[in-house]
């Protein structure tokens, strides 16, 4: 279940803020909108809230002569547009370089963060079925995955554009 | 612009968002929770762009699905060989209290790996075999896209409400467009053209990425890079069987033509980045009238807008708009003094004041 959220998660994001980083001040707007938000504690997940207003200032930006008003919208809805054929040679590229980018991190991990990190990511198994693989608990589960996603970051700048 | 976009963040901060993340990677979190997380998104905009730039990197990861399980097992084994040859022994991340338990179900989740293997190639064949029988015919729906890639490597993407046909043979690739609009991204063959025909319009390149437009008896052709040779007549796409006799007109990388029953229009400037914005999911107008605006949206979306007032199909319009997301266009409208907009049903109605 996580990972198929996952992977609806990376195609909302690559196709809403792939070009994230040309908005110079996003999280400055963002921060600026969420203050603004009215009745916050309505909404019901602030993660995909979060998304959604980063999306919308990142497409905001980049029109050119209006500011059209933009519906909100949840994560689903914007997911599944570009659905990616396993034959496709580009996507197929991109995938090797990101295997290889990944195979340098893990490489880099201590070996069971790297295996919490392998079968939550690529083999999309819950916090509880790692924890038991493992033979720890679901917190240290927790720990070591986010350990491995702060590593991600770091061996990631100045890889990916 | 003197926002710090590429200062280091906190590093303080980055753990939390990395902690957070994960959290609601972990399953439904109780309402409590997400109202702590919306407190702590609030307390400065680095905590959003720690959040934003941690959700980058974990999305660039492979994901589960993406990744065939014979090459997750080859990295688990690489991981589980250093743990056991202590090559790196980093005692810190094994919390002591935990890593006295015993392993129970070592292997389970291996096994169910090698199922999932199995299956895989099961699939693989499954969705091989439904394409074979669609025989070389490619639709998309409203507010759909499409990527297909062909044996030779080339490569087409289909615009929402797009028909198409691939007749690949020995000396020749053909490609049929019915219906819509498509990019072709063209693998250099000398020995086998590549043509598309689209209604009277025969569009021939070799190593080339062109677009496509049919829309009524009319095919734009616009292309991105290469040139290619258009031959307009009035022979239909589906009685030509061989390559066209001559080349009527040239059209090279920025340029665009319109080839109508008529003949072929001269080859003109292309506003390229208008002509293919549908591929970034998004309608780009520039002093474009109304009456053309609502055929694109109503491509995109499973609603119609109709306009009521016939002097409304030449009103202008620019802007960018996404194609995804088509209420962002309505909503323009909406704003606009001089236009009505009712919806009924499944119509969206204009009408001037």
């Amino acid at each position: 279940m996580a990972a198929k959220y996952g992977g609806r998660l990376r195609r909302f994001l690559k196709s809403r803020l792939s070009n994230a980083s040309d908005v110079p001040d996003l999280a400055q707007e963002v921060f600026l909108r969420l203050m603004r938000a009215p009745n916050h504690e309505d909404i019901r997940s602030p993660e995909a809230y979060l998304f959604t207003v980063a999306s919308h200032v990142v497409h905001q930006h980049h029109q050119k002569q209006f500011t059209a008003p933009v519906s909100l919208e949840t994560i689903e809805g914007f997911a599944g547009r570009h659905l990616a054929s396993g034959d496709d040679p580009t996507a197929r590229t991109e995938l090797l370089e990101r295997m290889a980018h990944l195979e340098r991190t893990l490489d880099q991990l201590p070996p069971r963060v790297a295996r919490s990190l392998i079968l939550h990511r690529l083999g999309g198994h819950s916090i509880a079925e790692i924890a038991s693989d493992l033979g720890v608990a679901e917190i240290t589960v927790k720990k070591y995955l986010a350990r491995a996603l702060l590593h991600c970051r770091t061996v990631g700048e100045g890889i990916s554009p | 612009m003197t926002e710090p976009m590429n200062e280091p963040l906190n590093e303080q901060i980055l753990t939390e968002a990395s902690a957070w993340f994960i959290e609601y990677r972990s399953g439904p979190l109780s309402a409590s929770a997400h109202e702590e997380f919306m407190a702590w998104l609030r307390r400065s905009p680095e905590h959003i762009r720690a959040y934003l730039e941690v959700s980058r990197g974990y999305v660039e990861l492979p994901a589960s699905g993406e990744v065939p399980p014979p090459e997750i097992e080859r990295l688990l084994a690489k991981a589980r060989s250093r743990e056991t040859d202590g090559v790196v022994a980093l005692e810190e991340w094994t919390p002591r209290a935990t890593a006295l338990r015993p392993p129970p179900q070592k292997g389970a989740l291996r096994r169910r790996l090698a199922v999932a293997a199995s299956l895989f190639l099961v699939l693989g064949g499954a969705v091989g075999g439904y394409l074979f029988t669609q025989r070389g015919l490619y639709t998309t729906g409203p507010g759909e896209a499409r990527t297909v890639t062909l044996e030779d490597a080339s490569r087409i993407e289909l615009n929402a409400r797009t028909r198409l046909r691939v007749r690949y043979s020995a000396g020749l690739r053909e490609v049929d467009l019915l219906d819509g609009q498509a990019l072709f991204q063209v693998a250099k063959d000398h020995t086998r053209p590549f043509i598309v025909h689209s209604g009277t319009a025969q569009v021939r390149a070799v190593g080339t990425e062109f677009d496509v437009y049919r829309r009524g008896p009319d095919t734009t052709v616009t292309v991105l890079e290469g040139t290619v040779a258009v031959v307009g007549g009035s022979n239909p796409a589906s009685d030509s069987t061989g390559p066209p006799a001559a080349a009527n007109v040239l059209v090279t990388a920025g340029e665009q033509a319109v080839i109508s029953p008529q003949g072929s229009g001269k080859p003109r400037a292309a506003n390229v980045s208008a002509a293919t914005a549908w591929t970034r999911g998004q309608l780009e107008f520039e002093e474009t009238p109304l009456s053309e605006v609502a055929d694109e949206f109503n491509r995109s979306s499973t609603r119609t807008l109709v306009l009521k007032s016939p002097q409304l199909a030449q009103m202008r319009i620019n802007g960018v708009y996404s194609s995804v997301d088509p209420t962002s266009l309505i909503l323009f409208l909406k704003s606009q003094p001089d236009l009505i907009v009712t919806e009924e049903g499944n119509e969206i109605q204009v009408r001037a004041h």
